[in-house]
């Protein structure tokens, strides 16, 4: 389950920085381009707001502002205001990996959870049906966990963590993507 | 924070007439006041203070915009910090206290500046900081053992409160309490660890001065030594094996993985330099299951971070972005508990 605050939700608190504390350190030849960066957040972020599906191009724009800001204008920046740069580019990935992925994660998610919890399918159309969907589900598992009822021994233990662990990569790959890269070598160097 | 700055840097301004009283002295000039990085729930300023003539290098630690509740107040840290200055930690040594919030707008206290960084990234990375690796490592685990020397009772911490069933089950306890406040976003991972917590907590046993973030990027080192410990916020009395469990997690290494002493030295090192001071042997299986503790604590409080942002307290986009910290820390409470012990 994604977790908040979402892409949208970093988007929009991104863009007010960018254009708050990062814009007024920018150099009167890079603002057009500080400028375009914040219209293709802004598509996006409206995007997400009335869970639409962008266009691909404007995913694609939403990825190429964001290595725009990391490989061209961070390094011109004042020291004093890349850190906020850093945190622009970092909320503006998690976004676009939320953007290309859509509502198809939670969905899965939510199709396997309910085969673990052995609960009854609910229909959910949209995206936060499936959200609201996972929430209840989840609520519940937590409290199976806490009361001991899933423990070492119990019927669903296995599966639960197997469960817990493919929606927590998942989760990675949007928050993180080289994290899981990383651990998955370390995994196999030990192997070998 | 403009209020702040307004109120101290009037040439005759109240901190320095402050600052005047509690020296003795008979005229101060503040010559210079800047932020210092870091300190999402603290903030620190520097400040080079004329105190009749003769420089000093200081340090004013005041309350952020808004804080979690975890964390003490400046007068309690105050004390703490004292108590470890004492003990013989290296610690910035305290110097005055102020809960007048007219000063500078929220009650602080001063300490004197020590040289060096604490910049957690830039000491994993550059080996020459903090002079050789292992002696480093080795004086990190000696800092923790004077820290530990301090045991209750303390007549000048009275307001740190003894754990009710035991160190672990306390914190637990804690853990569980505040994600039903987040009632509405359920992390079944974070509850997985703290049912694995309560199904190998250890028994109560002795209890000392924790430190509760004793960690790189919170202690100060130049080139050649630790010069200071510091963030004392979370102290209390606790298990000693709780702060050896937050210093080696992966979360607390800075992408130098296999340097598991805080990323800048092997666990042995860390361990020799304990062992050492407080004359007791580091058990690893105890160790493990405060490094687990560690993890889940640690996504508590990034929720918890979040959530001053998500409520309205405080817009950030560092603090929005500290939640997605906690699918690392998810990942790897269930590496850590996989064994289906």
């Amino acid at each position: 389950m994604r977790i908040r605050p979402t892409g949208l939700e970093l988007l929009s608190t991104a863009r007010t920085v960018l254009r708050d504390r990062v814009m007024p350190h920018v150099g009167p030849d890079q603002q057009a381009a500080v400028c375009e960066i914040e219209r293709v957040m802004a598509i996006a972020a409206n995007a997400l707001q009335f869970e639409q599906r962008l266009p691909r191009a404007d995913v694609e724009a939403l990825e190429a502002a964001r290595i725009a800001l990391r490989q061209k204008l961070l390094g011109q920046l004042p020291q004093d205001c890349q850190y906020d740069a850093r945190l622009v580019v970092k909320a503006m990935a998690i976004a676009t990996s939320e953007l290309r992925s859509g509502a198809d994660p939670e969905r899965a998610e939510l199709a396997r959870l309910t085969t673990v919890l052995d609960a009854v399918p609910q229909s959910a159309a949209s995206a936060s049906d499936v959200h609201y969907q996972l929430e209840l589900l989840y609520a519940r598992l937590c409290s199976e966990i806490r009361a001991g009822r899933l423990d070492p021994g119990s019927s669903a233990h296995a599966a639960v963590y197997g469960h817990l662990h493919a929606a927590t990569r998942q989760a990675l790959s949007e928050s993180n993507p080289a994290y899981v890269l990383s651990r998955t070598q370390a995994v196999h160097e030990t192997l070998l | 924070m403009t209020e702040f700055y307004r109120a101290v840097q009037a040439g005759d301004s109240r901190l320095a007439r402050y600052i005047a009283r509690q020296a003795g002295a008979e005229c101060v000039t503040i010559e210079r006041i800047e932020r210092m990085s870091g300190g999402a729930i603290q903030q620190n300023y520097s400040l080079d203070v004329l105190l009749d003539r003769e420089r000093s290098e200081l340090v004013l630690r005041t309350d952020a915009q808004s804080s979690i509740d975890i964390s003490h107040s400046r007068a309690h840290e105050f004390a703490i910090l004292k108590v470890a200055y004492d003990a013989g930690v290296s610690v910035a040594e305290p110097l005055w206290l102020c809960d007048d919030p007219t000063i500078v707008g929220a009650p602080f206290f001063i300490m004197r500046r020590v040289a060096g960084t604490a910049a957690a990234a830039r000491i994993v990375r550059d080996s020459r900081l903090g002079g050789e690796r292992a002696t480093l490592a080795e004086r990190l685990g000696g800092e923790l053992a004077r820290i530990h020397a301090v045991t209750p009772p303390q007549p000048s911490l009275v307001f740190l409160a003894l754990p009710q069933a035991s160190p672990a089950l306390d914190m637990i306890a804690w853990g569980r309490a505040t994600l039903d406040r987040f009632g509405a976003t359920p992390r079944p991972v974070l509850e997985w660890g703290l049912r694995w917590l309560e199904r190998h907590a250890p028994p109560p046993g002795q209890l000392v001065l924790c430190h509760r973030d004793f960690r790189t990027g919170n202690y100060l080192v130049d080139d050649h030594r630790v010069t200071a410990i510091l963030d004392w916020e979370f102290a209390g009395w606790g298990d000693p094996t709780e702060d050896l469990g937050w210093f080696c997690p992966r979360c607390w290494r800075f992408g130098a993985a296999a340097l598991e002493a805080g990323g800048i030295g092997a666990r042995e090192a860390f361990y020799r330099g304990y062992e050492r001071l407080a004359g007791t042997r580091v058990d690893p299986a105890a160790v493990h299951y405060w490094e687990v503790a560690a993890h889940v604590r640690w996504a508590i409080v990034a929720l918890m971070q979040a959530d001053r942002h998500l409520c309205g307290a405080e817009s950030s986009l560092e603090l929005a972005l500290t939640s997605h910290i906690v699918p690392e820390l998810e990942f790897e409470i269930l590496e850590l508990t996989g064994d289906v012990r």
